[in-house]
């Protein structure tokens, strides 16, 4: 394939028609910004509106929600809009995270379609020689509502001003042009299919493991199974002698000091040797064929039962404030004081396409890559942090993930790719995870050990909370999103960072996942503790109007009535089927501007736990694609609910023993319970909902164990014994 | 070199026969509709069909397919009879996919199941599914839709 022709191959995989059934064919454009009207947006002569992805599309469904807003202010005609999954291209921003697509670029992408709308409308009436005021656009039509003529987007972008001369910020910056009222709107809010759906269910969707280039080798690498530690030996004979085996080459790695918290501490590489071969299959056997041996280093002293003892000494120190509202001596001095310790351990994200990375870097310092990523500005700055490549000369190709839940948000998997094509002499190289791979070398969900001690008061109200918060994933700080009110609360941290078993990472909802199993499983004792009813305790200490928590406003009021939703139409407090029992746990995803709530009924039986069905109501504020959001609780549920059933983690000697769907199970089919979903429109502007209805669903259930049995189980998952 | 026939077509492969059929199909002949997810035969994403019978492509040696009829998912919408098409009209209407990487398998074991029994009930449903994963938690639209496609062949696409 030639250089042109594999542009045009990428061209043609990276654009997807949004309602239809197959990618148009290619459209040999010679520059990637022909036709650009503004940012995000081109328009092709045929009237095509081509919007240009920046964020990443992991099943999210980023891809055609995005789309759709900015369409929708456009005026444009939703069978004709495409997405492109655009190269890098250093005027946008592309990290995709922290739920924060919808909330970050709803009113920029309303901003930017409305603009181009008002300039396609300019230059019709232009054309036509009548004032703008009585021109419209629709259906990707300008019409003249007097005479009735019309012309195509088609025809006039090329008359309309493009607008990427000034920076972006620039543009969003300008007065808003009028915006179309909620009322009229056609797309936002409506259960629209995902851009990807039609490709898919054809064999038809290109994800970066799918990528071919000339003369291109497949690598796989042996990572060293300790993290942080150092290869020490390799003999490669054996692995030169499998048939297809091309070269063996090491791959340096990249471990930066854990006790700084920033961008460049928060990813590493391991060291690691690289096998590159004629296909993935050769590779994989003269990885098998190489002979190593390692250092472990520090972390090589512990499996994980000594690392949790380790973490339990470490929550005795008294850490470092990270929140304080009233007097700590009220807890301190409370005649009855009560205490728990829950858990939150480390695990993979195990996306169902394992990590991979296509890389070339030439002679001449430049540099290609094919890749899915999370956060494309973070591997171009590690590229030129770690290789020393010239930043202007990384271009990067974006494709679609097989899911990415945070994963894909750090930078290692592409600079080790690109390490192993500059040792192997400038080729270009498809670097191929295993599953054993993406299991033990993840940049795992972290460690988290927290206390809850409280006091009530007479009244049988929180009168003082003290929580403590011992993660891998905090230096020392962070924000406490504990949305009850209650008069004296103190959060402490201490920093584990330093002391990390395994590199760990953003994993679907990040900290909030041991928030929220801690917060939820510690109210709902709290509530025993008061003779109260888990519901009722829970909305007596969420009337205030407004909170600050961890330096965001939380709205109790909204808390609430995703609780009462999900309550009522669970039954709450109504008589069950004989065994069944249910559990209550809310959610205030603060800075995702979401509030969640679950009921979750169970029962217990020879000690197995079966969920049976689930209640999720969730606020995420105004709603753009109603599916898509409820696809999002969907899988939350199963995040959760793989949490709890799934095996736990075993290091021995530093080395992650799980390897496989086998020893690290994920939800199957039959555990998938019932499941109803309320949406509830809390806000006029959209938050986020990738992750804000997950903390709440463990909680949830392990309320529920404790209402079917009694026992109170304060981690994930579930072993043989806690209900036993 | 191995003589396969894939979606119809008879194909040649120069490969180790131990190779995996999953490495045949991505690497070799340029098929990459079919996943790579475990290779280990626990999470269905490699599946195609071996003369109808849903199988691991990743845990079958290409030197063990000659002579079969290899389908995979770039085969269902025209090598499966209507059972094919159905499903890939229920997965659209229901919006099954989020990342789609599983959806390969998961079609193709669908595929499968109608092919051998065109009403399956719930729990057949079910238990035919088990063995696929799907990470994003698509299991309940899954289900929906094995039923749909179900009901669409019966009623000759007038469901």
């Amino acid at each position: 394939m030639t250089d042109s022709s594999r542009r045009a191959f990428l061209r043609r995989s990276a654009t997807l028609l949004l309602a239809g059934t197959l990618p148009l064919p290619a459209r040999a454009a010679p520059d990637a910004r022909a036709g650009e009207l503004a940012y995000f947006l081109r328009i092709a002569a045929d009237g095509t509106v081509l919007f240009q992805l920046t964020k990443h599309e992991m099943g999210q469904g980023v891809a055609g929600s995005l789309a759709a807003v900015l369409a929708e202010e456009l005026g444009a005609d939703w069978r004709r809009v495409r997405v492109e999954f655009i190269d890098y291209d250093p005027r946008y921003r592309y990290n995709t995270g922290g739920s924060s697509t919808m909330p970050g670029m709803y009113r920029p992408l309303r901003l930017i379609g409305a603009q181009a709308r008002e300039r396609l409308v300019e230059a019709a009436a232009n054309r036509f020689g009548v004032p703008a005021t009585q021109c419209m656009a629709r259906d990707s039509v300008v019409i003249d509502t007097v005479s009735g003529r019309s012309a195509g987007f088609g025809e006039l972008a090329p008359l309309a001003r493009p607008d990427t001369a000034v920076p972006l910020a620039d543009v969003l910056a300008r007065p808003a042009p009028p915006l179309k009222p909620a009322a009229a709107f056609t797309l936002i809010g409506k259960p629209l299919p995902n851009a990807t759906h039609a490709p898919i269910v054809r064999g038809a969707l290109r994800y970066s493991s799918d990528v071919r280039v000339d003369g291109m080798l497949y690598a796989v690498v042996a990572r060293c199974p300790v993290f942080r530690g150092r290869l020490l030996r390799v003999d490669d004979r054996a692995a030169l002698r499998v048939p297809g085996v091309r070269q063996v080459v090491r791959v340096p790695p990249y471990l930066p000091p854990g006790d700084v918290h920033n961008e460049d501490t928060t990813w590493a590489v391991h060291e690691g040797v690289a096998v590159l071969a004629d296909t993935t299959w050769a590779a994989m056997r003269g990885r098998d064929a190489l002979v190593l041996e390692w250092d472990g280093g520090a972390n090589a002293r512990h499996s994980y039962a000594s690392y949790r003892d380790f973490v339990a000494q470490q929550l005795q120190l008294p850490g470092r404030q990270a929140f304080a509202l009233g007097d700590r001596a009220v807890l301190a001095g409370a005649a009855e004081r009560f205490s728990a310790d829950y858990e939150y351990p480390y695990q993979p994200h195990a996306c169902m396409e394992t990590m991979n990375c296509t890389a070339h870097v030439r002679g001449d310092g430049s540099a290609e890559l094919w890749i899915a990523t999370q956060n494309t500005g973070h591997i171009v700055s590690a590229a030129k942090q770690v290789l020393g490549l010239d930043a202007a000369r990384v271009a990067v190709h974006h494709f679609p993930s097989g899911g990415s839940f945070g994963r894909r948000y750090y930078p290692d998997v592409a600079v080790e790719a690109l390490q192993v094509s500059r040792a192997a002499g400038n080729v270009p190289v498809k670097v191929m995870w295993t599953r054993e791979d993406d299991m033990r070398h993840d940049h795992f969900h972290f460690h988290a050990l927290q206390r809850y001690e409280a006091a009530l008061d007479a009244d049988g109200r929180l009168a003082a909370v003290h929580f403590k918060d011992a993660s891998t994933g905090h230096v020392g700080s962070g924000p406490f999103w504990f949305p009850y009110d209650v008069p004296h609360r103190h959060h402490d941290v201490v920093g584990l960072q330093p002391h990390a078993l395994l590199r760990h990472g953003a994993w679907r909802s990040v900290t909030n996942n041991g928030w929220g199993l801690s917060q939820e499983c510690f109210m709902d004792e709290a509530a025993q503790r008061a003779g109260a009813d888990p519901l009722a305790f829970r909305l007596r200490h969420l009337q205030a109007d407004t909170l600050q928590a961890g330096g965001r406003p939380i709205s109790p009021a909204r808390l609430r009535k995703v609780l009462e939703a999900a309550a009522e139409r669970a039954g709450w407090g109504k008589k069950l089927a004989p065994g069944r029992a249910l559990g209550i746990a809310c959610y205030a995803y603060a800075h995702a501007n979401a509030y969640c709530a679950h009921v979750a009924e169970v029962s217990v039986a020879d000690g197995r736990l079966t969920v049976h069905r689930v209640v999720c109501a969730l606020d995420c504020g105004l709603v753009v694609n109603p599916d898509a959001v409820r696809a999002q609780i969907e899988g939350n549920l199963v995040w959760g609910l793989s949490a709890v059933f799934g095996e736990p983690m075993r290091v021995e000697a530093g080395r992650v023993q799980n390897a496989n769907f086998h020893d690290f199970p994920i939800l199957r089919i039959s555990g998938m319970p019932q499941l109803e979903t309320i949406l509830i429109e809390g806000d006029d502007k959209p938050g986020g909902a990738g992750e804000t209805s997950l903390p709440s669903v463990v909680p949830a259930v392990l309320n529920a164990v404790h209402a079917a049995t009694g026992r109170r189980v304060r981690k994930v998952p579930l072993t043989r014994g806690d209900l036993a | 070199m191995h003589t396969l026939i894939v979606n119809g077509r008879t194909v040649h492969a120069d490969a180790a026969a131990d190779t995996p059929l999953l490495w045949v199909l991505r690497d070799t002949l340029g098929l990459p509709g079919t996943r790579y997810g475990c290779g280990a035969g626990q999470c269905g994403a490699c599946t195609v069909l071996l003369d109808g019978a849903a199988v691991r492509s990743c845990m079958t040696p290409v030197g063990t397919v000659a002579g079969l009829e290899v389908t995979t998912i770039e085969g269902l919408g025209d090598r499966t009879g209507p059972a094919g098409p159905a499903l890939q009209r229920a997965w659209e209407a229901l919006n099954v996919p989020q990342c789609g990487f599983c959806q390969s398998g998961q079609l193709m074991q669908a595929c499968a199941l109608l092919r051998n029994k065109p009403r399956p009930s719930v729990a057949e449903i079910g238990a035919a599914m088990e063995g696929n994963l799907c990470r994003c938690g698509t299991y309940a639209r899954i289900h929906l839709a094995v039923a749909r496609a179900a009901d669409d062949l019966a009623t000759g696409g007038k469901a």
